[in-house]
């Protein structure tokens, strides 16, 4: 009976799998099923993210290909020996990977701030939440400033707008002045012991409310989540009127046949306008930038549109024992999978 | 083969220990396995949203806040409502809504403390003269569908937000991530 046959260190194929098992128990319980209550902000924040998933993907990929040999009979050739063996590897990063778990569990911090194009913010520590007891310096705040330059958006062949962004960024925390962070929503940037990244952006579109007279009552830029075209969402001239207003935005309406033909606009931006007040809908309709909406005796419009994005920013000295212990992993199992004919000899 | 089916099951007994350690996780978990309670609460939450409609149409109909007690929304919506009811007054006018037909679409539970649900509402409205209480507006019908935010404060259902759209617009999919922060 080879299955149960202790082959790393002490670990067996089996146990191997009963890990990656557990993980994927863990993801599917809190992540899917709801049942433990809401997503968990805890450790889990950490562990039931895709580094770490590559990770235990790599330990079952391993623990399979090593049950698969010892079945086979093949590996029970392969010599123990070696400080860098596949399967030193894989332990190696298995502990890297505890360990960078542990770390982040009991330092990381983490918090994010919208700015809208041009808008600076100052980072202070009550925007950030450390989830965590401890307090020291592996879980300072982020100092200093963070300013938005300009948002770009990524445009697929057809014309369309992507759910990708890139901004570019300033940020004065470091002590060496201002730092030029090029931040996109693919992967994050490192700078002075932080992680930024784009973790949600969308359109803010400029609006005013006027009174009959057309005198400007208030106007502002209100960030909404306008993003894909078609999405709505609302906001309000808070104190001022009880209405809300929901807001649909297409950067160009001859992409949008639909809502090209009921507004009857052909081509540009285009909003459409709902304003509801409490449970009475007054006004709903298409309308260019700066048209003037008529409801209850006043007047709205949307004109000048900017982006905004969501920033999110992550001080967590566990990913870099994490990340390292996920590569090694990866290693270790691609070394199993892919092992010279030699070795089995 | 023994080991086969213990280990697994070792796996699983400490994923669900970890899962349930965060907390709110047994009262979730209790909530979502039992079929009664889930009924009780979709009941709780159906009153709720009843006598938040009616309760609006009297305010609206009287001007007066009796009821504002048991009127179970949040002090926004209160505010807003009032407001309204307010600036009609000033105005010289009455808002007089009248709620025709309440149908429930649908009730869903984020968290056993937080729901939402679905309501298409027929509404007809006319305005009066604050005075005379004589009609000056042709009676209008107000087709809307209604989606509810709920959250359980001190034992009871009440109404955190809600949004208004029209009667056959799609209704696009309620932001979880950010009900979750209410």
């Amino acid at each position: 009976m080879v299955i149960g046959r202790p082959v790393i260190s002490g670990l067996s194929g089996r146990t191997w799998l009963t890990t990656a098992g557990v993980y994927l128990a863990s993801y599917i319980l809190l992540q899917y099923s709801g049942l433990p209550g809401p997503r968990p902000e805890n450790i889990m924040r950490v562990l039931h993210t895709w580094p770490a998933m590559t990770g235990v993907a790599a330990l079952l990929l391993a623990g399979v290909s090593r049950s698969y040999a010892l079945r086979s009979g093949q590996d029970s050739a392969v010599p123990g020996g070696g400080r860098f063996t596949r399967g030193r590897l894989s332990l190696w990063g298995m502990l890297l990977f505890g360990a960078g778990l542990l770390l982040s569990s009991l330092t990381r911090i983490e918090g994010s701030v919208t700015l809208s194009e041009g808008q600076e913010v100052s980072l202070s520590s009550g925007g950030f939440d450390s989830g965590t007891l401890y307090r020291r310096s592996f879980s300072k705040e982020p100092e200093g400033s963070l300013l938005v330059a300009e948002v770009s958006q990524f445009i697929s062949d057809k014309g369309r707008a992507k759910r990708m962004y890139e901004a570019g960024a300033l940020y004065s925390g470091t002590g060496k002045g201002p730092l030029d962070l090029r931040l996109n929503s693919l992967y994050p940037r490192f700078a002075g012991g932080f992680m930024f990244e784009i973790k949600d952006a969308g359109y803010s579109p400029h609006v005013f409310l006027f009174d009959p007279a057309g005198n400007m009552i208030d106007n502002f830029y209100a960030v909404l989540q306008l993003s894909p075209p078609g999405a709505e969402d609302s906001f309000r001239f808070d104190r001022i009127i009880p209405h809300t207003i929901y807001l649909k935005y297409y950067p160009e309406a001859s992409l949008f046949p639909d809502a090209a033909a009921a507004s009857g606009i052909k081509s540009g931006p285009l909003f459409k306008v709902r304003i509801a007040r409490n449970l009475d809908v007054v006004a709903d309709r298409y309308a260019a930038p700066d048209d003037a909406v008529y409801f209850d005796k006043l007047v709205f419009s949307a004109g000048d549109m900017r982006k905004w994005v969501e920033v999110r920013i992550v001080r967590d000295p566990g990913i870099y024992l994490l990340f390292p212990g996920v590569i090694l992993m990866v290693i270790g199992a691609l070394s199993h999978l892919l092992k010279s004919p030699e070795s089995l000899a | 083969m023994k080991t086969a089916v213990i280990m697994p099951l070792t796996g699983l007994i400490f994923a669900f220990i970890g899962a349930f350690m965060q907390p709110g996780a047994y009262d979730s978990f209790r909530f979502h396995t039992s079929p009664q309670l889930r009924q009780n609460e979709t009941e709780a939450v159906k009153n709720t949203i009843k006598l938040f409609s009616s309760s609006v149409a009297g305010f609206y109909a009287t001007g007066y806040v009796a009821g504002l007690t048991q009127f179970p929304a949040d002090n926004l919506i209160r505010r807003r409502i009032f407001q309204d009811i307010r600036n009609w007054e000033q105005s010289g006018k009455k808002l007089v809504m009248d709620r025709d037909k309440l149908t429930m679409r649908e009730v869903r539970f984020i968290t056993p403390e937080l729901a939402v649900a679905l309501a298409e509402e027929n509404w007809f409205s006319v305005y009066q003269d604050r005075n005379t209480r004589r009609q000056i507006s042709e009676k209008r019908a107000n087709l809307i569908v209604v989606r509810y935010y709920l959250k359980k404060k001190w034992g009871r259902w009440v109404v955190i937000e809600y949004e208004v759209h029209q009667q056959g617009d799609k209704i696009p999919p309620f932001p979880v991530s950010r009900v979750l922060k209410w």
